[in-house]
């Protein structure tokens, strides 16, 4: 087996330095993907927190008061709040409110709702 | 010598050959493990650096995720001194495409030898970046980094306070909470203040600070049971990104850094004090005809009632006779300094922010100090530290700490203050206030308030004494007053009396309104349902009133008395 082992060996450094070599440089392909994502990431970071201040901004207490007064919209009065036994077909409405899982045949989970009351009305207020 | 056998020595040879390759490959196998396994250390750190930096300062939102402060990326431009030839001619084109830059300092920093750092102008708009990259000019450096903004603008200002250009906070919130800010920047803080509340208690307190041109204004609305302040303003205004530049009495919270001598409100406490004393309750008269005397010092009333007033009557018509007997009646020094110690008014607001004034509490308590302590003067106190005492007064006679952040845990006094009945009578009295006394103008339609009024003569500057022409108006109301939830608090620093209060700047005519319209415009939105005609009744019921002509004035009075439920 060692009689003429040199030129399969030599072979196999260079099979395997071109290995290292090709690993290396995937190697600094990946970082520098990294690093460009890494940069895009806080880009978009930096362009989402100034969005939302933006939005922020745009929905300041001030300028809202200032639409709504134009679209002659008033605030809500203490008297609009009442105990919620005073609200016809609450149960209607908290029914509406709560999400049932139905397992279906296909293994699938439905989640299925109930239908609201059209137009909840305080008790002898509505039809 | 016998020559070795060639052979062997080919076979020696290739042995060490064999070796060799075997180290070779062994040192290749290790790397090609190394690099496939585990990423170097100093790989990891050289990538790290090159991440651009992220946000380095968290949110500020409010108590429901309202964003208060962030921070959003802003490139600073800068240039290289040493490529750049000609200094005034390279700041003379800047200058023609830059607002605020001044050609004469950017030259002579130009021109400083050795430098290679010249700053030309931080947070660039858009535009400007695009300007100064159409420039070309050689050694431009442009830096990202985060500039905190404020979106509601100077709405929190004071409570909010300020970062410096170092990125660290400055004062309020941001100071406060500086390193949590800057070490977990993911992880919004949450404040227990309430956007919503904060501006309706702006606008009112704005609109009476200009319309009696009050030197400052403060305002505070706090949740009587969790100790959340809801909401704090202090006027003058404040620029969160002028912070640096402005003035000090604007940078002033007057809410909770500075103190105020608050008059006529402390007689909630001195009534709290005498009726927990058990040696005044509410049937009890004191002889009112003034002035009360103490050594050469004599104290007045507004208006002289020429007879003895009930303890309800004090309370309402904000009698100083008739509370400082009440005063003496209770028990003196002995009860009061010990009560006003227990209600932490003898040391700063134990609260997180730095803006904590200390109050002026009285070192000895001869007879006059606890006159004047007993309606307000001669003790001066912050507004927030005053309305913590009052929330503590009537809710169940415990003080609670402030809470600033929403997260923060309730805190409780072990030992109340005042006990039960003394809480239950001192809402009636604050109610009786607001229903037929000096702040019937903070009445609500649809809410049971209780408040009190005062009206403090600031001292006089550069004399001993009080001066008369300026004052502090204040009201403290408490909704709804039957079981309170919300405390409002209003401070006027010297307003001037218009002819909408025929010129009076008292408490009732200036601050009470404002406590009635934030009372009006907050109740609904906290969800606070109005009051119940019951209530009303079971109120009323506990009132004896009968109206006079008053023979010696000729004016038309009111005598009010208390009627205990078993009495009825």
């Amino acid at each position: 087996m060692l009689r003429r082992p040199l030129p399969p060996l030599v072979l196999l450094l260079v099979l395997a330095t071109a290995f290292v070599y090709r690993q290396e440089l995937r190697m600094v392909g990946v970082q520098r993907e990294r690093t460009a994502l890494a940069r895009e990431r806080a880009r978009l970071a930096g362009e989402i927190r100034a969005l939302e201040a933006s939005l922020a901004w745009l929905t300041r207490p001030v300028r809202l008061g200032r639409l709504a007064a134009a679209l002659d919209m008033v605030p809500a009065t203490a008297d609009r709040l009442v105990p919620a036994e005073a609200v016809a077909r609450r149960e209607g409405i908290e029914l509406a409110r709560r999400r049932f899982p139905v397992p279906l045949p296909s293994g699938y989970v439905a989640t299925l709702r109930a239908r609201p009351p059209l137009s909840p009305v305080r008790d002898g207020a509505g039809p | 010598m016998t020559s070795p056998d060639p052979l062997a020595r080919a076979r020696g040879r290739l042995r060490l050959l064999a070796l060799a390759f075997l180290l070779a490959f062994g040192a290749v196998g290790g790397r090609l493990l190394q690099l496939l396994l585990a990423e170097p250390p100093a790989t990891a750190a050289r990538t790290a650096r090159a991440e651009p930096e992220v946000g380095p300062r968290a949110d500020i939102v409010d108590r429901h995720g309202r964003l208060l402060a962030t921070d959003i990326p802003s490139v600073s431009f800068a240039l290289d001194p040493l490529y750049v030839r000609d200094p005034a001619a390279t700041a003379a084109r800047i200058a023609a495409v830059l607002e605020g830059v001044d050609t004469a300092e950017l030259t002579r920093r130009l021109a400083r030898p050795g430098s290679r750092y010249a700053p030309v102008k931080r947070h660039l708009l858009p535009r400007e970046q695009r300007a100064v990259l159409e420039l070309g000019l050689p050694g431009t450096i442009l830096r990202t980094r985060f500039r905190r903004v404020y979106p509601q603008g100077d709405l929190a200002a004071h409570l909010l306070g300020a970062v410096g250009a170092d990125g660290r906070g400055l004062a309020g919130v941001e100071y406060a909470f500086d390193r949590r800010l800057r070490e977990d920047p993911d992880r919004p803080l949450r404040l227990a203040l309430d956007l919503r509340v904060q501006f309706a208690l702006r606008e009112e307190l704005e609109a009476a600070f200009r319309r009696f041109r009050a030197k400052g204004a403060c305002g505070l609305v706090l949740d009587v049971h969790g100790g959340d302040l809801l909401a704090e303003v202090s006027l003058p205004a404040l620029d969160p990104l002028r912070f640096g530049e402005a003035p000090e009495e604007v940078r002033l919270d007057r809410c909770s850094g500075a103190v105020y001598e608050l008059g006529s409100v402390f007689k909630l406490v001195t009534a709290a004090m005498a009726l927990e004393s058990g040696r005044v309750d509410l049937a009890r008269r004191f002889d009112a005809r003034g002035p009360y005397r103490i050594g050469r010092f004599r104290i007045r009333d507004v208006h002289d009632y020429r007879r003895a007033l009930t303890v309800p009557e004090i309370v309402a018509f904000s009698s100083n006779v008739g509370t400082v007997q009440m005063a003496f009646a209770a028990g003196g020094a002995a009860v009061m300094e010990p009560f006003l110690r227990r209600l932490g008014f003898d040391r700063p607001l134990d609260w997180p922010l730095p803006e904590r004034a200390r109050p002026l509490f009285p070192r000895r308590w001869p007879e006059i100090t606890v006159a004047t302590v007993a309606f307000g003067h001669g003790i001066a106190v912050s507004p927030l530290q005053y309305a913590r005492a009052v929330a503590a007064l009537v809710s169940d006679g415990r003080p609670r700490r402030v809470r600033v952040r929403a997260d923060a845990p309730v805190e409780v006094a072990r030992e109340p203050v005042v006990g039960e009945a003394t809480v239950e009578r001192l809402r009636w009295l604050m109610w009786l206030v607001v229903e037929r006394g000096t702040g019937t103008k903070a009445a609500s339609r649809r809410y049971l308030v209780g408040g009190k009024t005062g009206t403090a003569d600031k001292p006089a500057r550069g004399r001993r004494g009080y001066d008369r022409d300026r004052t502090v108006s204040s009201f403290v109301g408490v909704f709804p007053v039957d079981a309170p939830r919300y405390l409002v608090l209003v401070v006027l620093d010297e307003p001037v009396g218009d002819e909408g209060t025929f010129g009076f700047r008292y408490g009732g005519w200036t601050a009470a309104p404002v406590v009635g319209a934030v009372i009006e415009r907050i109740g609904p939105l906290l969800g606070v349902p109005p009051a119940d005609e019951e209530v009303r009744r079971r109120y009323f019921a506990r009132l004896r009133e009968e109206r006079f002509v008053d023979p010696g004035t000729g004016r038309r009075e009111k005598r009010l008395a208390f009627v205990a439920p078993d009495r009825r």
